[in-house]
């Protein structure tokens, strides 16, 4: 099957898939940077940066940032215009980021939890619209999939949903994703 | 409706060759009868096409006409840089040879050119114009090698659509052998660019504690 083979009058062709795909993965792995980036700086202002929550959080963002290289590869390979919005995913992630991990350990495993949450339904969501024409593009959306799903698996381990006001931080932090993963595909 | 429009390499368009011939045709009468539907229908007569072949070839009229030259053109430019090594160059020579070989040969004549300004600079044509500069300053980045991916991409291509329109108002009046002054004109705007980017760089490590440190007479 094809990207965009039942595709009805209005939705997008089959280009216009690969654009915002490629886009809001490349806008949404900035933005997973900036927020590690956020934690990893709290963590030294607190001086935490060699706690185990520290090293826990180097590591997600190292994969992170990989992940951000390939999309950006992507974006310039498929000539795919970024997102207008990167400056703003700078400054927001990078606040989460520092927020939560200012609020504790706990609540810094929630985030990712949240987050991660979100952009894995998200990744499952593209891997299913993607064709057999797009299968190289499909592979890596679906193993950068399994590492986000490892990341909440090691979040969770870690205690996130025993942070204060989880499921409240949890129900923002979704919200917030989710708008800027709309907003990212289209703008 | 872009689909229609957007010239194809890839030979999945079985009119292609017939479209690119009237384009021709109609660029070359544009430069005496303008962009009009009268000159697509005569272009199209000139070519022995059935009546109303043109309008199914371009059912926008000559506005389809100028947006399928101008990605056209693009393209064209995009495997000239590529054939040429463009890539080779410093940066701003690639972004001078882009403009160049864009004008130079991918313009058509210059009468049929200014003519084909006039219609775009019309209050209703103003989408289509930005669309239209915005596909030729982000072919001659892509040519270029431009690999950015943050809001550096669009400050990157907002100065050269400034840097090519005005090159472009300042070639339709040259007269000098060679467009000789065009490309000095060129040069000076491009001079223009740099000295501002040169600006901000400084302003930044003046500004940025890190960057300050890495400045030799910061550190004492």
């Amino acid at each position: 099957m094809k990207t965009a083979h039942h595709r009805n009058p209005g939705d997008p062709d089959a280009r216009e898939v690969i654009e915002r795909t490629i886009r809001v993965d490349q806008a949404g792995e900035f933005g997973a940077v900036r927020i590690y980036e956020g934690q990893l700086a709290a963590l030294r202002w607190t001086g935490r940066s060699n706690s185990e929550t520290g090293r826990r959080i180097q590591h997600m963002a190292s994969q992170e940032r990989n992940h951000n290289k390939v999309f950006d590869r992507l974006l310039v390979e498929r000539r795919v215009r970024p997102t207008l919005l990167s400056p703003l995913w700078s400054v927001a992630g990078f606040a989460l980021g520092a927020a939560t991990a200012l609020m504790g350990d706990k609540a810094a495993m929630a985030c990712t939890v949240a987050v991660e949450e979100t952009i894995e339904e998200h990744y499952a969501e593209q891997a299913a619209a993607l064709g057999d024409d797009e299968k190289d593009l499909r592979a890596t959306v679906e193993k950068f999939r399994d590492e986000e799903i490892e990341h909440r698996d090691e979040a969770l381990a870690a205690g996130a949903e025993q942070a204060v006001g989880y499921e409240a931080l949890s129900a923002v932090i979704k919200t917030g994703s989710r708008l800027a993963i709309w907003l990212s595909t289209r703008i | 409706m872009d689909e229609q429009k957007t010239p194809d390499f890839a030979g999945n368009d079985p009119d292609a060759l017939l479209r690119d011939r009237l384009a021709d045709a109609l660029a070359s009468e544009a430069s005496f009868d303008g962009w009009t539907r009268a000159a697509l229908a005569s272009a199209a007569r000139g070519l022995d096409l059935p009546a109303g072949e043109g309008e199914r070839l371009f059912p926008g009229g000559p506005l389809d006409v100028l947006a399928y030259l101008s990605r056209r053109s693009d393209m064209r430019m995009v495997e000239d840089m590529e054939k040429e090594g463009v890539i080779a160059l410093k940066i701003r020579d690639r972004i001078k040879a882009a403009v160049r070989i864009r004008l130079e040969r991918h313009a058509g004549q210059r009468e049929a050119a200014r003519r084909a300004l006039s219609l775009l600079s019309l209050p209703f044509n103003a989408p289509l114009a930005m669309k239209l500069l915005y596909g030729t300053v982000d072919a001659m980045w892509y040519a270029a090698g431009d690999t950015s991916t943050d809001f550096n991409f669009y400050t990157k291509r907002a100065t050269l659509a400034g840097v090519y329109s005005s090159t472009l108002l300042y070639w339709l009046n040259d007269r000098s052998p060679d467009a000789e002054a065009t490309w000095a004109f060129l040069d000076r705007r491009i001079d223009d660019v740099m000295r501002i980017e040169k600006l901000k760089g400084q302003v930044r490590s003046w500004t940025n504690p890190k960057r300050a440190a890495a400045r030799p007479a910061a550190r004492r």
